[in-house]
């Protein structure tokens, strides 16, 4: 398996906003009108009918000078990913490629992803199911599965004119950024790459002008200690304790067949069963 | 949806002679020193039939021929048995006819060569060009350093094969290459490769709506035309032969347009 993955130079983005209309292009996403609050930045956050939100932070430089911070915001299909360790139901999966996705059909919309996503990326959004009922099912980027499957971009990083937004293998994507960083550090000192060990590494990562805080990004981001529980011990410990209840009953069901051998018929009271027929 | 009209099966076929192919690349190599001077070339025509020795020993040309038989063999029954014999009994004069014509692209010769030796006509052409490509490959690889120096028109500046496909890299520059001989050299972009036209009202794309990662650039001057791959909308890296096969429909599309010159 060859992991893949989309890099993202924040240092280079100039907020055009053509990755928030060819996500909801190509995914067909509902048009969501949110009032104005002051900002720019057209959505408050990514949710279940917007996959990804431009972010427009103002920030003050060190020497009190002004710099527009603009981040493309949207799933980091991290390698260890909580979404898919709390999902009871199996409906988030991660990829051959690395990308996490999340089947509609078998969500049942319990939002433990949403509670659980270390970055509140997943959200809960309208979806028709199979009977043409709305239904809310857990929503995200899904690093355009469709497309990289067929050997196309994100329709994201097909449209950034500034190749701002690329994608390729996880190796090729981190030599990338080891030489924009090189380049970047000149304008910004503490610019650095996040790829957070926490979540074991991020299959969409960035290229951060400045310090995770400045974008309100956790500095440290982890998978819950709940949903390690959850999913690495008591998921296993039920299946065993599920094992052992089945054995005891198929145990019992032999012995039962075994030692009441000759006389079940009358048990069962196939006569009587017989005469109230007639 | 994938516009590709060849058959997996046959793309299959040729991903593994492509295989072989790297590996006959790599055991010429070892054994062949060949060392291409740039000053020793006119620089008006393409680098192999300046050459001055031919750069295909009949001994190694015939490994190779015997390798990708071979494997055909062994990919498919309907092949005749009689093949890998008639290709052992090649004697050292007719290989040096068969890298002659392989190179001139005889059809002739080889259907003759078929009709002789009751093989299936399309079978000695295919294995003569198959096992040529690495040796052209090679020479290919000892020109790197001044192939962009080469100004020929029309042709591919290593083998003098018609220019077929070409990219459009990261930075927007139209870069060839060859299917055959796999070199790659930069072209203007705005230009037809067959007769250097470079007015833009001449030049226009013919794109398929399925298939967004491929167009057609054509040009009205020369009615020719070459095909596209636009690597900004694929992460996919595949070699020009591959490139060439899976995008033939481009080739129907184009042809039905009254583009492109038979005779290539």
């Amino acid at each position: 398996m060859t992991a893949y993955a989309k890099f993202v130079d924040v240092t280079i983005c100039t907020g055009c906003r053509g990755c928030m209309v060819a996500c909801k292009n190509w995914n067909d996403l509902p048009i969501d009108t949110q009032a104005y609050n002051g900002t720019y930045q057209s959505h408050d956050k990514c949710d279940g009918k917007t996959w990804n939100v431009l972010q427009m932070k103002e920030f003050e430089t060190a020497s009190g000078g002004f710099e527009w911070l603009f981040r493309h915001q949207a799933c980091f299909h991290c390698t260890d990913a909580a979404c898919e360790k709390v999902c009871p139901e199996n409906a988030i999966t991660t990829t051959d490629m690395g990308n996490v996705v999340i089947d509609q059909e078998k969500c049942v919309g319990c939002s433990y992803c949403v509670y659980n996503c270390p970055f509140e990326i997943v959200a809960l959004a309208d979806y028709v199911n199979e009977d043409g009922k709305i239904v809310q099912r857990a929503q995200k980027c899904d690093m355009c599965d469709s497309r990289i499957h067929e050997g196309l971009v994100p329709a994201c990083s097909q449209t950034c004119p500034l190749d701002a937004i690329v994608f390729g293998t996880k190796e090729e994507m981190r030599k990338l950024a080891e030489e924009r960083l090189a380049i970047a550090k000149e304008k910004f000192p503490n610019a650095m790459i996040y790829d957070p060990p926490g979540v074991d590494g991020t299959n969409m990562f960035y290229l951060l002008p400045e310090g995770p805080e400045a974008f309100d990004l956790p500095v440290n981001p982890k998978v819950p200690t709940s949903a390690v529980i959850w999913k690495d011990y008591a998921q296993p410990l039920g299946k065993m304790a599920l094992g052992g209840t089945v054995m005891a009953v198929a145990t019992a069901f032999i012995t039962n067949k075994l030692f009441n051998k000759g006389h079940g018929h009358d048990e069962e009271g196939g006569d009587i069963d017989e005469s109230t027929k007639e | 949806m994938n516009p590709n009209v060849v058959s997996e099966d046959y793309l299959l076929l040729q991903k593994g002679i492509m295989e072989e192919q790297s590996k006959i690349k790599e055991r010429i190599e070892a054994e062949l020193q060949l060392e291409i001077k740039k000053d020793d070339l006119n620089l008006d025509i393409p680098v192999l039939p300046q050459l001055p020795s031919t750069p295909v020993p009949a001994n190694l040309y015939k490994e190779a021929v015997i390798t990708i038989s071979t494997f055909l063999k062994d990919q498919s029954k309907e092949i005749e048995d009689s093949l890998i014999q008639v290709v052992s009994d090649l004697k050292d004069e007719q290989l040096v006819d068969w890298v002659k014509a392989s190179i001139k692209f005889d059809t002739e010769y080889f259907h003759n060569f078929a009709q002789n030796n009751a093989l299936a006509p399309w079978l000695p052409h295919f294995i003569a060009e198959q096992a040529i490509r690495p040796f052209l490959q090679l020479i290919s690889s000892k020109c790197v350093s001044f192939i962009q120096d080469v100004h020929v028109m029309g042709t591919c500046p290593c083998c003098g094969e018609p220019p077929r496909l070409a990219k459009l890299e990261n930075k927007g520059q139209k870069i060839l290459y060859c299917p055959r001989c796999e070199t790659q050299w930069e072209q203007k972009r705005l230009s037809c490769v067959h007769c250097g036209n470079d007015n833009h009202e001449n030049l226009f794309y013919i794109g398929v709506q399925e298939d967004e990662t491929s167009k057609i650039e054509v040009c009205k001057s020369c009615r020719n035309y070459i095909k596209l791959i636009d690597t900004k909308k694929t992460f996919l890296k595949k070699q020009a032969g591959l490139l060439d096969l899976e995008t033939l429909h481009l080739d129907f599309v184009a042809q039905e347009e009254g583009y492109g010159d038979e005779s290539h």
